[in-house]
């Protein structure tokens, strides 16, 4: 077989294989939450203060420690319970990181420097929190969503109010079918554009320029934006570039992967706007940056 | 219609990734420590999918189902799903190409700390330098830079052949990739071996390398290179990468 196909399958496959068990478990949490937790017991724990509010749903990723591909199903079940979509925004983007895997894995892969996995939680805390409580100043959060997930939430609405038409083991089945089908669709043309640019670009375009302390923090976001890595390990990616990239870059990878790449993107398609899109990678690359700015200027 | 297709899918997910845990087709993939995460993904898709193709049948309208069932557009949202299915289904695992290992290489192939690969450092001062894999070599020149206390040293291991450009046209790498999470994080690493019958060895070919170390010059510095006392064509190995 020609090389580049038989890495293109190769890795359009593993992305794949990886990636499913944790939708997988995403989906079951997405079930459960819709067959058992009444939408009002949500409203009741998020406090009113606008960033109070936002600092507390960056905390939900501590119950739910899976990859960022399961908060998917995740977050739109919570846009179907009438979350505001700040909210549900500062949950997708904080959820990967601000949890206890992806701080094990961080702390086990930098045990050199424990204030890495430090700067990564707090870092990704103020990105996420910060990126919400912009977006919750849009009057119309609405407009901020995908028709099709509007259907989706009339539709669950309706469900919602007509539940005696299944059992709950049969509206389990639907909603798991309808969640892992349309999320899985994204994810595996997400790993196909991943698989592409993995195949067709070198690495070495961007390893040439890591000692340089503003040009690495770049290569690294490119990387991370291409590369669409777990966050549970991509410490340990990061890690095999400490010796040729500046610290301040990995701690930008590290923060900017988990929120934004070619497979997140991919799945989140079909929920949010492109507008709204646009919005959380410009702003989730500059604070990222800054952040990888900061620690290359200031911290070493 | 759509849902029997869709439970389907789930079904056959399920039954794909069984297949690849049963028969060790999982590690061309994924690290071992996602191997338990996997099975439990298997188990659910093929609960779900089996229970739902139950329930999808009970549901079913026959009438509206006929008039589906050869319909083409019943089947275009599902494509993709397919498309990866019988690919799945028809090709056995393979590993990354040399080109991939090219493209990944950072030149110095000795690569590779301590903290990226998971074993103990230690256990590599307990064997003799011809039971080393390159993943033993790598652990050791993680943490001995001392050039000279290579030279001289016998090397046995098993790898594939990849070229890099930054090596001449005489010399070429035996390696492997070394995988932390999933083949997207796979990274080349191997020795370098100088060979004047280097034009015998054909890229993505596997080989048992055997030889010793010698210190060389490139571009004012020095570098270890292999030369070759035998270098035999094998099997691909069962397990071909590096956790």
């Amino acid at each position: 077989m020609n090389s580049i196909l038989q890495d293109f399958i190769t890795i359009v496959i593993g992305i794949t294989v990886e990636a499913m068990p944790f939708l997988i478990i995403g989906v079951l949490v997405s079930v459960i939450v819709d067959l058992f937790v009444k939408p009002e017991w949500l409203v009741r724990i998020i406090p009113q203060n606008r960033f109070l509010s936002h600092a507390t749903i960056s905390l939900f990723g501590m119950f739910m420690p899976v990859c960022e591909c399961g908060n998917v199903p995740v977050a739109r079940r919570l846009l179907m319970y009438r979350m505001k979509v700040s909210h549900v925004v500062t949950f997708l983007l904080a959820a990967p990181i601000i949890n206890p895997i992806t701080l094990i894995s961080t702390l086990e892969a930098f045990n050199f420097d424990p204030n890495v996995a430090v700067f990564r939680l707090v870092g990704a805390f103020f990105v996420a929190v910060g990126i919400g409580i912009v977006i919750s100043f849009f009057r119309d959060q609405d407009s901020l969503i995908t028709d099709s997930m509007k259907e989706d939430i009339l539709h669950c609405e309706h469900d919602h109010e007509h539940e005696g038409h299944h059992t709950k083991f049969e509206h389990g089945l639907d909603t798991f079918q309808t969640e892992f089908i349309n999320t899985l669709r994204l994810l595996i043309i997400g790993a196909m554009i991943a698989a592409l640019t993995q195949t067709l670009i070198p690495r070495s375009i961007l390893e040439d320029i890591g000692s340089s302390p503003v040009l690495s923090i770049i290569a690294m976001l490119i990387l991370a934006f291409v590369i669409s890595i777990c966050a549970n390990v991509d410490a340990f990616f990061a890690l095999s570039y400490a010796n040729t990239f500046t610290l301040g870059s990995l701690l930008t990878f590290m923060i900017f992967g988990p929120m934004i790449d070619m497979k997140m993107l991919t799945m989140l398609k079909n929920t949010f706007t492109p507008q709204l899109m646009i919005i959380i990678t410009t702003f989730v690359a500059v604070y990222s940056i800054i952040v990888g700015l900061l620690i290359n200027y200031f911290y070493l | 219609m759509s849902k029997l297709i869709s439970f389907i899918i789930i079904l056959l997910f399920g039954v794909y990734t069984f297949i690849l845990s049963v028969t060790n087709g999982l590690g061309f993939y994924i690290h071992p420590r996602y191997y338990e995460f996997s099975q439990f993904g298997t188990y659910v898709c093929l609960f779900v999918g089996t229970a739902g193709i139950i329930y999808a049948l009970k549901t079913f309208k026959f009438s509206k189902a006929k008039k589906e069932l050869f319909n083409i557009k019943t089947y275009i949202p599902f494509t993709i799903f397919f498309i990866i299915l019988v690919i799945g289904f028809a090709l056995p695992p393979t590993t990354l190409s040399s080109r991939a290992a090219s493209n990944r290489s950072s030149g110095d192939t000795l690569v590779g700390s301590r903290d990226s690969l998971n074993e103990s450092i230690f256990d590599v001062f307990t064997k003799t330098d011809t039971s080393f894999t390159i993943s033993d070599w790598v652990k050791e020149f993680a943490v001995n830079r001392n050039l000279p206390s290579y030279e001289g040293r016998n090397v046995d291991v098993t790898g594939f052949i990849y070229r890099d450009d930054s090596l001449l046209e005489n010399e070429f790498v035996v390696g492997r990739f070394v995988i932390r999470c999933c083949i997207v994080d796979a990274t080349p690493v191997g020795v370098t071996v100088l060979a004047d019958d280097f034009a015998n060895y054909k890229d993505d070919e596997w080989v048992r390398l055997q030889g010793e170390f010698i210190i060389e010059e490139r571009d004012g510095a020095e570098v270890l290179r292999i030369i070759p006392s035998d270098i035999t064509i094998v099997e691909q190995p069962d397990s071909p990468y590096i956790y």
